[in-house]
């Protein structure tokens, strides 16, 4: 179980320092995907323990997996896509507005205005 | 009787239906349907408000579901300020905008939706349901900021969409940490089982761990002081209506999610951070507005300002804190909006927003000029307007003098701020534009509220803490005295003392050329360095306790 959390933190604390060093909206967009990834991993995972039988069967064999999670886990998802999707729509809109992707370049030019 | 469930989930479901038809339909007739389903709305919150205070706190789940795994909903007294709030917002914005956006049925899709929402995370009793609605309102909300489409708020919007989307990554961390442990996400469960948890090894980390999380989330939605560098560029780069959705409401919704996580856990080791946190972030929020030329910019940092405060009252821990802090939560949304509202109409006339070269307010529109008055009176806590209650109740929670003395510093502060904000009535009028019925009678409102509430807040106050048996003494002692100061002259006579020292103080430090002040209005941070200062942050949370 710890070991999980920290495998789970780990993948976490490299894709938050792709968000720190890189200097492209689409990768930091990408990084942020990674982490949500980690996180819903680590929820799925902190609810059952291999071996553990499936929620919906009739007979139970020992333990049972959590489905609470993955219900929740589901929801998550989508709102990970839905924020991925419309940071994108921005990301092509600045593109379009600015010719850059650089948070730096970006940055440089609002101080000019 | 009236059926508790229906009634809220009335609140909850009419805009988010209504929105969906208004998107579908597509008819410039249809949108007026907002003004129904508004005044529906209304009378339904009127009705659940008076239930309330006959009945106590209600709860429910939906579905009949079992408490544990159900989607659990609970309405007390801080639900029904913020849903107060987001009514009088609405009626305000719908006034306030309806001219310019009459045919653009896509504002009302998002608007609407935006409210339903928002109702429904007000009421929500567990942990996940307000994960996700804070991600709504969130991606709601950006949508908002950039509805002008230009660079800026193009910016503004990716900005603050990717680094809140961050922070409740790692409001989602914690909530899965804390499930591991106690195996619920309903709110009221969670508290019993911390209750009659023992506090050892590994479980107690987790716990902590878990408690860090949800802080530090919960500080980046409410732009405290290392992590609120979203805000500004949100405020001033959205549509003024939407500024004062976003400025008094929205960033509220930070302070709830804090409010209601301390309760759960009831760590007070924490209160001695959360007090100097909300005073840095008073210190920074003045320091920037005083050296800001944006009039937006200026009300924007002041904001954050009055975050600070709201937090150095809520840091005291007890009820009377608490109280302070609902109190100031809802007069800040007042004049807040207010002035945002009044901002907006001031720079739709000229055009551009440099507080130095707007002048003359006073002279072409004397109605918006009381009316903003009103609103600067009040954010600098005069007698006889609403911000006098709030600030009072907040200054009554300061126990030692240091506490005090810090206080006194942030209102002066605030003052200074405003003095460089008032300059723009005074003078010659260089532009005259006739202004539209529709945004003077929003503002006109909430001019009205900021005085009416004055006299009626106190009376309120005690009704509802009644319901929620927390009406102790020392409360109890803190409102009999602010009913006595009410009409004081030795509180108008300091705050006359208090004015004029912020003139003097104005007048010698404030130059329109310092480099101090210009170093400090082009210090910005990158997104990088943004992401940065959130983990230092988690790191020092987690240190600290």
């Amino acid at each position: 179980m710890i070991f999980d959390i920290i495998l789970a933190l780990a993948v976490i604390s490299v894709a938050l320092y792709g968000i720190c060093i890189t200097d492209n909206i689409i990768k930091s967009i990408v990084c942020f995907n990674i982490v949500q990834a980690a996180v819903i991993l680590l929820f799925i995972i902190l609810a059952g323990s291999t071996g553990d039988s499936i929620p919906i069967v009739q007979e139970l064999i020992g333990d049972m997996v959590d489905p609470l999670p993955q219900a929740l886990m589901i929801t998550a998802i989508v709102i990970s896509a839905s924020i991925t999707a419309l940071s994108l729509m921005f990301s092509v809109k600045i593109f379009h507005y600015y010719g850059t992707l650089s948070w730096r370049e970006l940055a440089a030019k609002d101080v000019k205005k | 009787m009236i059926d508790i469930v229906l009634f809220s989930q009335l609140i909850i479901f009419l805009p988010i239906v209504i929105s969906i038809f208004i998107y579908v339909f597509n008819k410039t007739k249809f949108n007026y349907s907002v003004f129904v389903t508004q005044a529906i709305i209304t009378y339904v919150y009127y009705d659940l408000f008076n239930y309330i205070l006959d009945n106590g706190v209600v709860k429910f789940t939906l579905g009949g579901w079992s408490k544990v795994i159900g989607i659990e909903f609970k309405i007390d007294t801080l639900s029904l300020v913020f849903m107060a709030m987001a009514l009088i917002i609405w009626w305000v914005i719908m006034i306030y905008a309806w001219h310019q956006k009459k045919n653009d049925f896509k504002f009302w899709f998002f608007l609407m939706f935006l409210e339903g929402c928002f109702m429904a995370f007000v009421q929500a009793n567990d942990l996940f349901t307000i994960f996700i609605l804070i991600e709504i309102i969130t991606i709601l909300s950006a949508i908002l900021i950039l509805y002008k489409k230009d660079g800026i708020s193009l910016k503004a919007g990716l900005y603050y969409l990717l680094f809140n989307s961050i922070g409740m990554i790692i409001y989602l961390f914690g909530v899965a940490l804390l499930y591991l442990k106690v195996g619920t996400l309903n709110i009221t469960m969670i508290k019993g089982f911390l209750l009659e948890m023992d506090y050892v090894g590994i479980n107690y980390s987790i716990i902590q761990l878990s408690f860090a999380c949800f802080v530090v989330s919960m500080c980046v939605k409410a732009a405290l002081f290392p992590v609120y560098d979203w805000l500004p560029r949100a405020h001033t780069a959205a549509p003024s209506h939407i500024s004062a959705l976003l400025s008094g409401l929205l960033v509220k919704s930070g302070l709830f999610g804090l409010m209601r996580i301390l309760d759960l856990y009831e760590i007070t080791s924490i209160n001695t951070v959360l007090f100097y946190l909300g005073f840095f972030t008073a210190i920074s929020g003045i320091l920037f507005a005083i050296s800001q030329k944006d009039i937006k910019g200026i009300l924007a940092f002041h904001t954050i300002s009055q975050i600070g405060l709201i937090l150095m009252s809520i840091a005291s821990g007890n009820v009377e804190g608490i109280v302070g802090a609902s109190m100031h939560i809802f007069n800040h949304f007042l004049f807040k909006s207010l002035l945002f509202l009044g901002a907006g109409i001031i720079i739709n006339e000229y055009g551009y927003r440099r507080v130095t070269e707007i002048h003359g307010i006073g002279r072409a529109h004397p109605i918006l000029t009381a009316c903003m008055f009103v609103g600067i009176f009040s954010i600098t806590g005069a007698p006889l307007f609403v911000g006098f209650l709030s600030k009072t109740m907040i200054k009554l929670t300061m126990t030692s003098t240091l506490h005090v003395n810090l206080y006194r510093i942030i209102s002066l502060g605030t003052m200074i701020s405003f003095i460089k904000f008032s300059k723009i009535f005074f003078g010659e009028p260089s532009k005259y534009k006739k202004i539209n019925t529709g945004k003077q009678i929003g503002v006109i409102i909430m001019a009205a509220l900021c005085i009416i509430f004055f006299f009626i807040e106190i009376d309120l106050v005690k009704d509802m803490m009644q319901i929620e048996n927390a009406l102790t003494e020392g409360l109890q002692y803190n409102l009999k005295y602010l009913t006595k100061s009410l009409y004081d002259n030795e509180y108008a006579l300091e705050y006359l003392i208090y004015l004029a020292l912020a003139f003097m103080i104005y007048k010698i430090f404030v130059r329109p050329n310092s480099k101090f002040l210009h170093a400090i209005r082009h210090f910005r941070f990158k997104f990088q360095d943004a992401i940065v200062s959130l983990l230092l942050f988690l790191g020092f949370i987690i240190y600290y306790l």
